[in-house]
Parts: structure tokens; sequence; C-alpha cells
């Protein structure tokens, strides 16, 4: 099942909070010189078409209930990358004190690859998406 | 022996998809080239062979894997949720046996398609027929996108119609029928502005860069086809190879053809089809989106203005001055 993704990955990208930093670098990633389009990638605007959702940010509480439904809503077979030093962890955002946190992305939803970095460079978008598409 | 050569037209639907894949292979990667970006690419690195080898066949991976996905229908959704998807499938392929595929031949078979005197609103009727089946199995889903897509998209409909259709009718005045199949010629010199005009509709046919109002990805998420999924997305997918191609080759056989033998007919539709796609692709590239009133507006002056000045330019032509 997952030869097929790997042949056409559809790449839904949920913001989660956090600051807009990782997702200046999604973008960089679709431009000219890191073109992630050679691979097949397309970027859709609607979880229904995804196969596999990017997630960055550090989920806000209240944006918990969104992202829950928003993967409820991609259909099987599908993938979840945590992106960022706040995807993973929580990155900057993580403290004691911070009452407006629910966590990061896989305390919510079950996650297949992390890219770490604040924000990770495309190179490391690319890898980490290369990797989804080499998962079994 | 004669019987199944006359049938040769019931291939039509089959020629549709190939070449359609290859003319969306060509729209995504004109479209990459223009940005100065490399596109799918045709040989992948030594380093990705393992996930594929070449992407030429990139929009049939698409397909597949939209068919085998699972399709999420939605609680609110009627069951024209999933007929309209199929609808406009079996439009679509109506629709191919009326445009002519490489008509070289003499007779029946060498038509290329079915004709009969008034085939030309026949294909009005199906081509109407693909986006009505689309907007019912849209506005069927009870999503919000989906009605502001679907009003979007009738608006559009209702003002792109009239000068589709005019400037296909000058066409009928000069060749005095109906049929698709008399019709054809090189009228790009005959007729300049009934090929524009046709053109311009078919760009909003298949929503083309500066007319993908009804489907603005950035806005209103994918407007009709906002819930769809897997399967029936992926048939929505299939009609859109199709009716890229179906159109493609209306426009050859309507402006840019030319009589020919044989094999030399299909090199010349086939070499057609392409250089309509590729200048499908560039427009696609170059242009930003209208607004809808802006989009609206514009077709109800410059393009009726233009299809009505093709109608004239006929009947001068017919009938003298
Ligand atoms: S990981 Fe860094 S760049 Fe990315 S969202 Fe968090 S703070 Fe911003």
């Amino acid at each position: 099942m997952s030869s097929r993704i790997k042949k056409s990955p559809w790449i839904y990208h949920a913001h989660a909070g956090g600051c807009v930093g990782c997702d200046v670098e999604l973008l960089a990633c679709m431009g000219p010189r890191y073109d992630l389009e050679r691979l097949g990638v397309r970027w859709v605007a609607s979880p229904r078409y995804a196969d596999i959702l990017m997630v960055t940010g550090p989920v806000p509480l209240h944006t918990k209930p969104f992202l829950e439904r928003v993967y409820a809503q991609t259909p099987e077979p599908k993938r979840v990358i945590a992106m960022g030093a706040c995807g993973c962890s929580c990155g900057v955002f993580i403290d004691d004190e911070n009452y407006s946190v629910a966590g990061p992305v896989d305390r919510i939803i079950p996650v297949d690859v992390k890219i770490p970095g604040c924000p990770p460079k495309p190179e490391a978008i690319i890898e980490g998406i290369i990797k989804v598409l080499r998962m079994k | 022996m004669q019987a199944a050569t006359d049938l040769v037209w019931l291939l039509n639907p089959v020629i549709a998809f190939v070449v359609g894949l290859v003319l969306m292979f060509n729209l995504r990667k004109v479209f990459a080239r223009v940005q100065s970006r490399r596109g799918p690419l045709l040989w992948l690195p030594d380093r990705w062979k393992d996930i594929n080898r070449s992407k030429l066949l990139q929009p049939l991976y698409d397909i597949e894997k939209l068919l085998s996905k699972k399709t999420i229908i939605p609680h609110t959704a009627t069951p024209f949720f999933t007929a309209g998807p199929i609808m406009a499938l079996s439009f679509a392929v109506l629709l191919t046996l009326f445009v002519p595929v490489a008509a070289g031949g003499t007779g029946a078979a060498g038509k290329g398609a079915v004709d009969f005197a008034f085939s030309l609103v026949i294909v009005f009727y199906l081509l109407v027929g693909v986006t009505m089946s689309i907007i019912i199995g849209g506005t069927a889903s009870a999503s919000l996108f989906a009605a502001i897509g679907g009003v979007r998209e009738i608006e559009l409909m209702l003002a792109n119609e009239i000068p589709f259709i005019l400037g296909t009718f000058a066409l009928a005045i000069t060749a005095e029928s109906l049929s698709v199949h008399e019709m054809m010629g090189f009228n790009l010199i005959f007729n300049p502005f009934a090929a524009m005009a046709v053109f311009i509709a078919i760009l909003v046919k298949l929503h083309i860069k500066p007319f993908d109002i009804p489907e603005a990805d950035a806005e209103i998420v994918g407007g009709l086809t906002t819930e769809y999924s897997g399967k029936l997305l992926g048939i929505l997918e299939i009609t859109k190879v199709i009716m890229l191609f179906a159109l493609s080759a209306l426009f050859v056989d309507l402006f840019l053809w030319v009589p020919l033998p044989g094999l030399w007919a299909w090199a010349w539709f086939l070499g057609g089809v392409l250089v309509v796609g590729g200048a499908i692709g560039f427009v696609n590239a170059l242009f930003a989106r209208f607004r809808i009133d802006q989009a609206t507006k514009w077709l109800f002056r410059f393009s009726t203005l233009l299809s009505l000045t093709a109608i004239a330019f006929a009947l001068i032509g017919r009938y003298g001055l």
C-alpha cells in the first residue's frame, strides 16, 4: 500500500501554533532550488486529498481538537511528519508554566517521522519526506 | 471486417486517457519550468531510484493512488455526492466519442468519431453535462466551500457559454453545417477571432489559471471538490484528464486541422494536441487568478465581443457585404 504513496505523495501542511519559521522553510522546499515536485510531491489544500500530514508548531490547547479532526479527515493510508523543534518536543515553547500548550505532536496524533531543527533546513525536510516515502 | 473498422471510434476514450496523461504531465512540467523549477523529473538520480525511476507517468500514479485510498463520505452528503463524479466521468467519456481523433481516412472509419448532422450541439450538451454533474455532486456534500465554488462555477459557466457557442457557430456559418466533421479545417487563418474566443472558452472550461476561480486552492480549498477523497476524487481526476484531451483535440479539429492521409493525420493530430496543451500550460503558468466579478465582466465584454466579431466575420465571408 505504501508503494502508492511513494510514487505520488500529496502533502497537507497543518499549522498548529508556532512561529511561522518552519512554514517559510516549507515554502523554500517548493521553490526553484530545492523543488520537491521533482519527486512528484504536490501541496494540497484539503486534508481529504492528503497522504502525508506535515504538522508544524507546538499544538496549543486551542488547536488540539482541530488537529485531531484534520487527522481523522485524512483518508487511510496516511503518514504524519512532525516538523521543527516545536513539533518534536515543543521547542522554545516548553516551560512548566506554559498553560496554553497541549504538548508535542506525538502526544496528540501518531507520528511517523520527526524532523528536528528550529527551523529545519530544506535539506532536512526533504530527507524527512524521503524517509516517509521509503517506509514500508 | 468493414464493420470492425467502422467501430474504431470506440477506442476514443482510451486514446483520450493515454494522451490526456501526457498532456497533464506537460501542464505540470511547463508550470514548473516557467517558474525555473525542474518539475516532475524524467530520470531520477541513482540515489532516488528505489522511489521511482521516471515521473513521466506521474498523473497515472496520482490516479492509481487515489483509487486505492479509502473514501470518506461525509454524513451530511446525499446520494448525489457519489453519483456526481460517476455522471461526470460518463459524460466525459461520451464526449470523447464525438470529438474526431485523427480523422484522416474516408468513410465512417475515417471520421475518427461518431458524426451526425448536428453533432456540435451534442458536444455543447455533453460539455455542460460534465460541469453540471460536478456541481451537483459538489453541492450535495453540504460543504460551505463547495457551495461557494458551485456559485462561482455557475456564474462562470453562464458568462462563458455565450462566447463558446458563438465562436463555434461562426465556423458553422462558414461550413453551413452543424456537424463537427464538416467544420474541420485550418480555420485559425479563416477566422482568427473565433479561434481566440474558443481558446479562451476552453481555458475557462478547464479551470486554467486566470479562470481557476471555482476551485481556488488558496481561498476555498478546492471549491466543489473539497469534500471528495479517495476513489471519488480519483474518478474526478480521470474526468479532468479526459476533458483536457477532449477540449485540446476539439480545438485542433476545429482550428488547426489539415486533411492528411493515414499516419500523417495521426502525426499532425498528436502534434497539434501537444502544441495546444503547451499553450494551455503557458497560460496557466503566466497568469494570476481573476476575481469572480473581474472574470465575468471580462468574459461578458471582451470575449463576447470577440465572438460577435467572429460571427460578423463569418457572415461577411459567407454572404458578402
Ligand atoms: S521549530 Fe522554531 S521555527 Fe519552527 S515553529 Fe517552532 S519556533 Fe518556529
